[in-house]
């Protein structure tokens, strides 16, 4: 696989790139994964406790593959195993309690809040022996903001327009013509007139619609811009957030008229039913679809709204493994494990049960043209974001950020929200 | 006459009106039970309000298997039953001295337990997570020797919440009973031992009965301190576990619908082999004599 991720400037890494660099260089002919099997059959035993947020379809059944063949190789591993609502919503008591040594979490703000607060422990040893499995971005990801690696990460996704082929075909619309935002109104029109609401948008639940904001600030004001306002460097008075609201409101009357009843699976049924056109998403949502419709699903990127920005940035989150504090008495143990989850044999394991893309830059791609549509995608794309609930203060992006989007989509002033999001990101205590 | 009518004319009201209520009260279940019947498929092609074309039990058998559902109802009983026995338990010894001893402290106490029952129970979770991770317990109960993420603990905090209100419940039910018992009890020479053991918990059967019902589902039911108190995945009562069911980006509703209505058997199956003391339950200690 080509580089995914040619670069990226997540928040206040910027500074850190040259340690990340530095970095990646040491790794001089790292361990490739593949070797790791045969040498570390003879090798130590380990014991290693591992928390999972993988209880739901194909999770058990990964789980056990992977466990099993980390046994073969000497790690044994204490699945603990919790539902991924639960896990997420409970994470800072479990950080505090007694957590398990390794455990699945994102990469972005979400890992560094947690660095910041001495949560995690660092695993730069590790990352010299691993380091030439990832590029730039994914090793930029994966660091904390005191310049250490935290992450090994593992699976990622693209956000972008969703759609089904055989919907777009019979309105006569044609996904390839869809090149400025000017284009996709026009489509929008066309679909509207078939009697289909063009873009199904949720909102339901806070977050859907922060992936919309992050595309169209993106393409109004560029990646930088972004990276600024979502990590508090930009101030949300500034003109170009209005110019995103601007924006976003030319799309409002093809969207969902009540967005704020629409979870994103709602929303993304809509567009399997044949009852709207579109969902801007992340690829996630081909987990919906049956085997049948599966086919019929496709993606583009959001078109182009300045050009000088052309379509150069998207958000793809990066999910992957993180070393609790309770790692630190059982490092050698823990540095194992994260290993051989950052190998090319597990994302084997995992793509044979259900495909996706890993962050290992050896492992294979599945050849559905969907999954290489995304791949594609990310190819052809500058700058990855991760999204804004990762990009952004945990406790700005859920509890402030997502309600002033919902009061956005239900007729809420720009001005108003935009300066009340800026008294509320100055009243937050210092991260 | 005049007066029959309008009494029969109200009464029809009345039955008008609660069956509305009753219809509103029921029909999410309902719905949840027919969701739990209908296949994945199904219903992503037309959408859950639509009429289903063939009902299968097949979300049953997944909720089941995926869900371990034995291991997590096994979980529950662990939890429910002791905490039960020794919640009520407690509050009988508690509403026994406070009936028959009378004091000063008596009122008081008994405003105490009650008190208690205000209390929302977020708010009491971030100290008892502190004092749960302080407490240290024999490595038998718990591998890294805490009393966090054990069901001892788990146990110890339904006992605590739940004795407020069994304490305000026996207390009043035995102020009904009168105390010539208890008083031609203490002539034939009963210490305090026998007085409670041999007299008062004996007449204490019915209300702890319905008690027992009512605090059974309580007990069951909870899904907070299960979330915040556990950590170990396979610890969890089946309420907690339920969520397994559900998915990081996709949860499929038809098989949660069915998980849950699996869940909730064992609590119908409480109350209809106890549903008399159930009503009396509700009731108990309402009349005062």
């Amino acid at each position: 696989m080509k580089e995914i991720i040619t670069e990226n400037e997540v928040s206040r890494r910027s500074v850190l790139k040259g340690a990340a660099a530095g970095a990646a260089a040491l790794t001089v002919g790292g361990v490739g994964a593949s070797t790791l099997g045969a040498s570390a059959a003879s090798a130590a035993t380990y014991n290693v406790s591992f928390g999972s947020n993988n209880t739901n379809g194909p999770g058990p059944e990964q789980d056990a593959a992977w466990t099993a063949a980390a046994k073969a190789e000497g790690i044994n591993v204490a699945l603990n195993a919790v539902d991924h609502n639960n896990f997420q919503n409970n994470i800072n008591s479990y950080l505090q309690g007694t957590p398990d040594n390794v455990f699945d979490w994102f990469s972005g703000y979400r890992m560094q809040f947690f660095a910041e607060k001495g949560l995690l422990t660092p695993i730069d040893d590790l990352w010299k022996k691993i380091g030439s499995n990832y590029t730039a971005g994914f090793t930029g990801a994966s660091t904390g903001l005191d310049g250490k690696k935290y992450l090994v990460p593992t699976d990622w996704y693209p956000w972008a327009i969703h759609y089904r082929k055989s919907v777009w075909k019979k309105a006569g619309v044609n996904p390839a013509s869809i090149k400025t935002i000017a284009d996709l109104i026009n489509a929008c029109k066309v679909f509207k007139s078939k009697g289909l609401v063009p873009i199904a948008q949720a909102d339901k639940g806070g977050w859907e619609a922060q992936g919309v904001f992050d595309i169209i600030n993106m393409r109004t004001n560029g990646f930088k811009f972004h990276m600024d306002l979502t990590a508090g460097r930009a101030s949300w008075t500034d003109p170009r957030v209005q110019k995103v609201f601007a924006n976003w409101k030319s799309l409002l009357p093809y969207m969902s008229a009540h967005p704020l009843d629409l979870g994103d699976q709602d929303a993304g049924k809509l567009v399997i039913q044949k009852k709207a056109a579109m969902i801007i998403m992340g690829s996630f949502t081909s987990g919906l679809y049956s085997k049948a419709d599966y086919p019929d699903l496709a993606l583009i990127p959001f078109p182009i709204i300045a050009p000088a920005n052309g379509t150069d940035s998207i958000d793809a989150p990066i999910d992957g493994v993180l070393a609790s504090t309770s790692a630190a008495s059982n490092m050698a143990g823990s540095e194992a494990l994260m290993e051989f989850i950052g190998s090319t044999k597990f994302s084997g394991i995992i793509q044979a049960i259900s495909p996706g893309l890993f962050a290992n830059k050896n492992s294979s791609v599945p050849s559905d043209p969907f999954i290489q549509s995304q791949v594609k995608l990310v190819n052809s794309t500058k700058h990855v974001a991760q999204f804004f609930d990762r990009d952004s203060r945990p406790d700005f992006a859920g509890p402030i950020f997502g309600p002033a989007i919902q009061k956005f989509l239900t007729g809420g002033d720009p001005k108003a929200i935009a300066s009340n999001l800026k008294a509320q990101w100055d009243a937050l205590p210092p991260a | 006459m005049v007066t029959g009518k309008t009494s029969k004319t109200g009464q029809r009201i009345a039955v008008g009106v609660l069956s509305v209520f009753s219809m509103i009260w029921v029909a999410p279940i309902l719905f949840t039970i027919l969701q739990s019947f209908r296949p994945y498929d199904d219903v992503i092609k037309k959408g859950v309000m639509s009429w289903p074309n063939h009902l299968t039990f097949v979300n049953y058998y997944h909720a089941f298997v995926q869900s371990r559902m034995w291991l997590f109802f096994l979980n529950s009983v662990e939890v429910a039953v002791p905490a039960v026995v020794l919640t009520l338990f407690l509050a009988s010894m508690i509403a026994f001295v406070l009936s028959r001893y009378e004091s000063r402290f008596s009122v008081p106490m008994l405003m105490l337990f009650t008190a208690g029952n205000l209390l929302p129970p977020q708010l009491l979770f971030i100290p008892l997570f502190r004092i749960y991770l302080k407490i240290h317990v024999p490595h038998f109960i718990n591998s890294n020797g805490l009393l966090y993420d054990t069901q001892l603990g788990l146990i110890l905090v339904h006992v605590a919440i739940q004795v407020g209100f069994a304490t305000f419940v026996l207390t009043n039910f035995l102020r009904t009973i009168p105390k010539e018992i208890s008083e031609s009890a203490l002539v034939d020479g009963a210490n305090v031992w026998n007085h409670f053991f041999r007299i008062i918990l004996p007449l204490l059967r019915p209300a702890l009965a319905s008690l027992g019902v009512l605090m059974t589902t309580w007990i069951y039911n909870d899904f907070f301190w299960a979330v915040v108190l556990l950590k170990t995945g396979n610890k969890r009562p089946i309420t907690a576990a339920l969520s397994n069911l559900q998915g990081e980006f996709n949860t499929d509703y038809n098989l949660l619908a069915a998980g849950a209505c699996m869940a909730f058997i064992p609590t119908l199956l409480v109350f209809f082999a106890m549903r008399k003391h159930f009503v009396a339950g509700l009731t108990l200690g309402s009349t005062k004599g």
